[in-house]
């Protein structure tokens, strides 16, 4: 059996969503950051949310992942009403999920020699995501997102 | 990564001409950071004005810049765009540091 990556998203409408191949590197990730933020803008939409989600999910894609031998991540992104679906496929290892909820320690009183460097990107994406799915089937992780779009005026 | 060295007054002002911190840029600027900024006890603070995206990669880098400094300096933060704060307020991590809204707030 082929464990070929397909896009799970053939029948989203194709005016609001976005498929794209991303190679395994942190600067063309950022690339393709910057690729999805256009597409966004393209629709009206921009959200801090989408990028640092997705940057911390690909990021860790890329740094636990097994290099450009296991090939491009796919993303696929689609639109609707005020909820981004992503859809991130890759052939990496499997791994641990960022589905239970941890809540940020407060460390405000924690000396400085004994602050966390890392642990972030984990929380980044549970704190803004709504739901969260992982599925590892065929040697293909699928990572199922919905990021809630918060508008400007909703923030101000 | 080219960052930049400032002295205002006796405050040691660290600019960063990029307009990210991220994964792709987290190492090269620790180690600049280390070539530059002064551990001698001197006020340090790290101007953001301008970086419009910090990533975990990026907010881990300014976090270990903050303990490599220490216990003589505690690094200040400044300028920071919207994208970043919300960075540093989900994870906590505003409650961290001192944070000026700009450079002409140092003295608050």
């Amino acid at each position: 059996m082929t464990t070929s990556l397909h896009c799970p998203t053939k029948d989203w409408p194709v005016s609001r969503s976005l498929c794209t191949a991303i190679a395994l590197d942190a600067l063309r990730v950022r690339g393709s950051l910057k690729q999805f933020d256009d597409w966004l803008a393209t629709h009206g939409v921009r959200s801090d949310e989408a990028e640092i989600v997705l940057a911390e999910v690909l990021n860790n894609l890329v740094e636990h992942g097994q290099g450009p031998a296991a090939g491009d991540i796919h993303l696929c992104a689609r639109l609707d009403g005020d909820q981004l679906y992503c859809e991130i496929h890759d052939k990496g290892p499997a791994f641990a999920p960022p589905v239970r909820r941890v809540d940020m320690a407060d460390h405000s009183s924690t000396p400085i020699d004994t602050l966390p460097e890392g642990g972030f990107g984990l929380f980044l994406i549970q704190s803004l995501c709504e739901e969260i799915d992982y599925q590892s089937e065929c040697g293909c992780n699928r990572l199922s997102l919905k990021i809630p779009l918060i508008t400007k005026s909703e923030q101000i | 990564m080219d960052l930049v060295l400032q002295n205002i007054g006796d405050v040691a002002v660290v600019k960063v001409p990029d307009n990210r911190i991220d994964a792709a840029s987290a190492i090269q600027f620790k180690e600049r950071f280390r070539d530059i900024a002064p551990k001698s006890g001197q006020r340090v603070v790290l101007d953001l004005d301008g970086v419009g995206f910090v990533d975990s990669s990026g907010l881990g880098a300014i976090v270990a810049m903050m303990k490599w400094l220490a216990p003589n300096t505690a690094l200040e933060l400044a300028g920071m765009g919207e994208t970043v704060r919300k960075v540093f307020a989900l994870t906590r991590m505003d409650t961290v540091f001192k944070i000026h809204d700009d450079l002409s707030a140092l003295s608050d």
